[in-house]
């Protein structure tokens, strides 16, 4: 369902240029690092956001510099959406002394807390109970701050999800869960392990605020997490949005991807690039033309290259120093 | 309010009353100080130690949570990460299984993972143990240090007296660093006494609780007991025994036993968990590889038996070592 | 039913065998009469054989292993069968164990240290352990451990044995008495440690002393005639080396020291010969003296009896010895008794020769007598080895063929 641009609240100028940019970023953001891993040069595993864009960064655009997130394996995209800082967060990609963490997270576990990350929790749904935590710890400090829990649909099978979700019902707390549902968990697609596909309907069990939405669509998930993110900023309890999206490689760079056809995904670059859907949005309607568009995009591969050159420069970490950290 | 008074002298209460007295001033001092648990509003707690807060603190500061053990744990994580400082009450130590990835996974490592940007300065409150002869059997009567012991970046404290577990539950919550806090509850009962004043114990700091000078025992929890009364069996046979009670496991104060063994010369280690890979293998090693040249007898390690905490009085009076276990390795490393 | 193979009594005063080597493996199908292993005694290696059939198992005795005769080492098995667990009865008791079936197999409740004697009669331990800490002490003492008797599990010096060997070594409280005035003479170190040795020795070992007179008018004529000829003087001490060292090749039993639970039989033979000193006694060593012959002895014995009387004597030649010999002879003592130097388990104390009326086979006549006084450790010697012993001694001396 497109979206009517009159019925949205008219993000100006300065947002969608805003949002744009953040989505060519994390695209070549996310190649850099596959070629990063594919010379080697990156020991860990990279698990892309790429064809993801849209929801991170639609749903960033409405969120506060407090405001905060936690993120999983595949955060690198939530990261940059949510204003971390491109050089440190490649930095930390390759295990660099000046990376976020100081090369000890790595990919799976970046974290950018000054941008109000609360760090990527590389197991299933381990972050989710951490997001209700902060946002209990937002309510018993009378902050009017809202928490964004990003999983995929893999989590939806895992226990501790529905121990989240639960509580922050019953405690009404200013969370909203974000499902990136991209079909695959892994190898797995969702029919062969999750028994319920409604997910609103899972909303309602835990009797929170629902959505459904085309994640692919950016003004689609802009307009809702408008609208989501306002209602629970208000004390109005915690949300649930499930945002219908798909990955363009596979769980992990370099993986082979046997459990999907590549007719599929060769379809769904094609058609399902939220990149592309954004500027059709964008030139239809007249809001940006396309040097413009140009010029962003030429902006970003700068701003990568750069974050890349940092990174390749850094310096390890000091070999002496692997304990530190470990206790306050 | 049932709560005592301030008095000038040390009153004698109970390890249970000293926990609650511990939360209470914490809770006090600072209100970023909340307790979180199944069952602590009104009810106290799986075992009365939580009575009487939610009535002096309400919903701010103690909150009932679901039976969602790794889910309230990671609640609690998130809190610690943003400011507040949360002691989580699990029900019974056994059940923290549940948590471990909480626990074990998240919290002992996001300040690791993260570069030092976060801490998690949390508590997570354990009953644990058995010997209360309730026949609470095989998932509600384990003694899990070891569990935590191991992993890197948790605290791991077990206090055996009112005295101690005051003291130390005080700089464990405000220890900047998540402190698995393991209390036993066949000491809930157990009176001692405690000062008047304000005080705290600091962590990692081993307690002398006997001096002597024959034979060093080492012993936490309620092992420490056993430990004493055997100590006053082997006076009578003229052995002067040395107990020594670590308090906090992780980070141990080695130096403490060092110091001991140095001047014994013979060492009796005594864990009330079972045998395989617990705290005292830990213990004798450490004391193996640094006081080597002062041993007189290899060093003796008693432990629960390798088996399942049996129903039955009878079978579980197999399981833990007694105070008669203790007199006799003592002895015999003793050469008598 | 599980058959017991027990260390058998080969001999009338066996009570230990040592395996010396097993000749059937575990699980081996073994026939009566099939040779099991191999045992020493203290005369000889001896074959045992079985006495039944059966599958060899449980062996609880293996290579170097001493056993007292009796006891069980091994079983035969039928095919499947388990060994029998053992079943002390009481901790404290020397082995003697009970067999028992067990009813249901036991996890885990295998013997759990070294004071269970499962333990101490499987594991194949060094013979004298010490620990750390008495090792420490002694190092920090000069404590030789060798004079030091260990009490604890299989004859393992502790804090305990060391300790005890220093309170006696240590200087007794100055006593203060109403008794006539004295002049306060300070011991040397030298003296002291004598004392504590000479008191160690006479304390721990029981002396036993056997004696012969000893006939020398061949000796005396043979040394003459042997000193005439040729330039190196031989003194009656070199004679009496080389004939102690040859009784003693004869006699290895008498080349012995007394360790508990068990005799080091020395490989050489070091004679050590008392020497009056001014700072006191000492011992120098000759060192295997077998190897010498009687010129080669002299030489030796007068080089180190100068350097220990004025005082050069290098350490490595004041100790090592495995039997002493104390003349005071030349003081004019007639006979006197020695104190066993430890660790050795024996001393021959040398008086003078007198002239003496003495029996002979053409009637009373004036002869050389000298008397030989041999002390011995009773703890690692009878009388019945050493009297031997002491006869050929007197007997070279008699008929001397020494020289050769």
């Amino acid at each position: 369902m497109k979206t009517d641009h009159q019925s949205l609240n008219m993000p100006g100028e300065e947002i969608l240029s805003n949002m744009l940019i953040k989505m060519y970023q994390i695209r070549y953001f996310e190649q850099v690092a596959g070629r990063l891993y594919q010379k080697g040069q990156v020991k860990g595993g990279v698990h892309p956001y790429i064809g993801q864009e849209a929801i991170a960064v639609g749903i960033s655009a409405h969120l506060r510099k407090d405001d905060l997130i936690t993120s999983t394996h595949r955060g690198h995209g939530h990261h940059i959406a949510k204003g971390a800082d491109l050089n440190r967060l490649l930095a930390e990609v390759i295990g660099k002394e000046t990376g976020y963490c100081k090369g000890r997270g790595g990919s799976m576990h970046v974290a950018a807390f000054d941008a109000g990350s609360l760090g990527a929790f590389a197991i299933n749904a381990s972050g989710l109970p951490v997001a209700v935590g902060a946002a209990l710890s937002a309510i018993l400090q009378d902050k009017d701050i809202v928490i964004i829990a990003y999983f995929g649909e893999g989590a939806l099978a895992q226990g501790t999800l529905h121990e989240s979700l639960n509580m922050a019902s019953v405690w009404k707390l200013p969370v909203i869960f974000v499902c990136e549902n991209n079909e695959y968990a892994v190898s797995t697609p969702s029919e062969m392990t999750i028994s319920y596909q409604d997910m609103k309907a899972l909303a309602e069990v835990y009797n929170m605020w629902g959505e459904d939405i085309n994640g692919q669509d950016i003004m689609e998930v802009y307009e809702t997490a408008g609208r989501v993110i306002k209602r629970t900023r208000e004390g109005k309890g915690p949300a649930f949005i499930h945002a219908r999206t798909y990955r363009f490689e596979g769980h992990y760079f370099g993986e082979p991807q046997i459990y999907r056809p590549r007719e599929e995904v060769q379809e769904a670059r094609n058609t399902l690039d939220p990149i592309r859907i954004f500027l059709d949005y964008l030139f239809t309607h007249n809001l940006m033309s396309q040097e413009e568009a140009q010029k962003i995009d030429q902006q970003a591969q700068e701003d990568i290259q750069k974050a890349l050159t940092y990174a390749e420069e850094s310096p390890e970490p000091k070999p002496e120093e692997y304990a530190k950290y470990v206790y306050a | 309010m049932s709560m005592p008074e301030k008095t000038e002298s040390p009153r004698e209460i109970t390890y249970m009353l000293a926990i609650r007295e511990a939360l209470q001033a914490e809770m006090r001092r600072d209100s970023n100080v909340i307790l979180l648990g199944e069952d602590v509003v009104r009810h106290g707690g799986g075992f009365g130690v939580s009575k009487e807060l939610w009535e002096e603190f309400g919903d701010k500061q103690v909150r009932n949570t679901p039976i969602s053990e790794n889910g309230f744990v990671g609640v609690a994580l998130g809190a610690a990460m943003t400011g507040m400082r949360p002691v989580v009450e699990i029900m019974f130590a056994d059940f923290s299984a549940l948590a471990i990835d909480q626990i074990c996974n998240q919290a002992a490592k996001v300040r690791y993972m993260s570069g030092g940007q976060t801490k998690a300065p949390m508590v997570v409150r354990l009953p644990q143990g058995g010997l209360s002869w309730k026949s609470a059997a095989a998932q509600h009567s384990q003694s899990i240090e070891a569990w935590y012991v191991n992993v890197p970046g948790l605290k791991v404290v077990f206090p055996s007296t009112p005295y101690d577990v005051k003291g130390l539950l005080r700089s464990a919550i405000r220890d900047d660093n998540p402190v698995v806090f393991l209390e036993h509850k066949a000491l809930y009962g157990f009176k001692g006494e405690v000062p008047a004043d304000d005080y705290t114990i600091p962590l990692g700091q081993a307690d002398i609780k006997r001096l002597g000078k024959d034979v060093t025992i080492v012993a936490s929890g309620y092992m420490v007991h056993f430990a004493l009364e055997a100590a006053t069996q082997l006076a009578e046979a003229g052995i002067d025994a040395e107990v020594i009670d670590p308090r906090t496991l992780k980070p141990l104060d080695e130096e403490a036993i060092f110091v001991s063994v140095r001047k014994t010369h013979r060492v009796v280690m005594v864990q009330e968990a079972s045998q395989s890979a617990g705290v005292a293998a830990e213990w004798v090693t450490r004391v193996q590889e640094v006081c080597f040249d002062w041993l007189d007898a290899p060093i003796r390690r008693l432990a629960g038996k390798d088996v399942p905490i049996p129903y039955a009085n009878s079978l579980e009076q197999q399981v833990w070592p007694r105070p008669d276990d203790i007199v006799k390795a003592a002895t015999e490393v003793c050469y008598r | 039913m599980a058959i017991e193979i027990i260390m058998p009594r080969l001999t009338h005063d066996m009570t230990h065998g040592v395996i010396v080597r097993w000749l059937r493996i575990n699980g081996e199908y073994v026939q009566k009469d099939d040779p099991l292993f191999e045992v020493e005694t203290d005369k000889a290696i001896s074959e045992v054989l079985s006495e039944d059939e059966g599958y060899l198992g449980g062996v609880i005795a293996h290579k170097d292993d001493e056993v007292p005769i009796g006891s069980t080492i091994a079983y035969l098995l039928s095919k499947g069968e388990s060994p029998p667990r053992l079943v002390v009865s009481d901790d404290s008791s020397p082995p003697s164990l009970s067999l028992e079936q067990p009813e249901t197999p036991i996890i885990g409740s295998k013997a759990e240290n070294e004071f269970s004697p499962e333990i101490q009669r499987t594991r194949r331990l060094p013979k004298l352990t010490t620990s750390p800490i008495a090792k420490r002490i002694a190092k920090d003492h000069g404590v030789d451990l060798s004079l030091v008797t260990g009490s604890g599990p299989r004859g393992r010096i502790i804090e305990r044995d060391v300790q005890a060997y220093l309170d006696q070594k240590a200087i007794p409280t100055k006593q203060v008495t109403d008794h006539e005035a004295y002049e306060e003479v300070p011991l040397s170190k030298m003296r002291q440690t004598i004392a504590a040795r000479l008191s160690e020795s006479t304390r721990s070992a029981p002396h036993f002393i056997l004696e012969v007179d000893v006939n020398m008018a061949e000796s005396r004529r043979l040394r003459q005639i042997y000193n005439d000829s040729q330039p190196i003087k031989i003194s009656y001490t070199a004679i009496l080396i080389r004939v102690v060292s040859r009784a003693l090749q004869i006699h290895p039993q008498m080349n012995v020291s007394y360790q508990g639970d068990c005799l080091h039989r020395f490989q050489d033979i070091n004679i050590g010969i008392a020497v009056a000193t001014q700072d006191g006694l000492r011992v120098p060593v000759l060192k295997s003296v077998n190897e010498r012959d009687l010129k080669g002895i002299q030489v030796e014995l007068e080089e180190i009896v100068d350097s220990a009387k004025n005082g050069r004597i290098r350490q490595e030649n004041l100790g090592g010895g495995t039997f002493t010999i104390s003349n005071l002879g030349m003081y004019g003592i007639d006979r006197f008794q020695a104190i066993i130097n430890p660790p050795e388990a024996a001393i021959l104390a040398v008086g003078r020769i007198r002239e003496l009326a003495w029996v002979t086979v053409e009637g009373i006549v004036q002869q050389p007598i000298m008397n030989l006084r041999l002390s011995i450790d009773h703890r690692a010697l009878d009388g019945a080895v050493a009297a031997p012993f002491l006869v050929d001694i007197q007997k070279s001396l008699e008929n001397p063929d020494y020289l050769i």
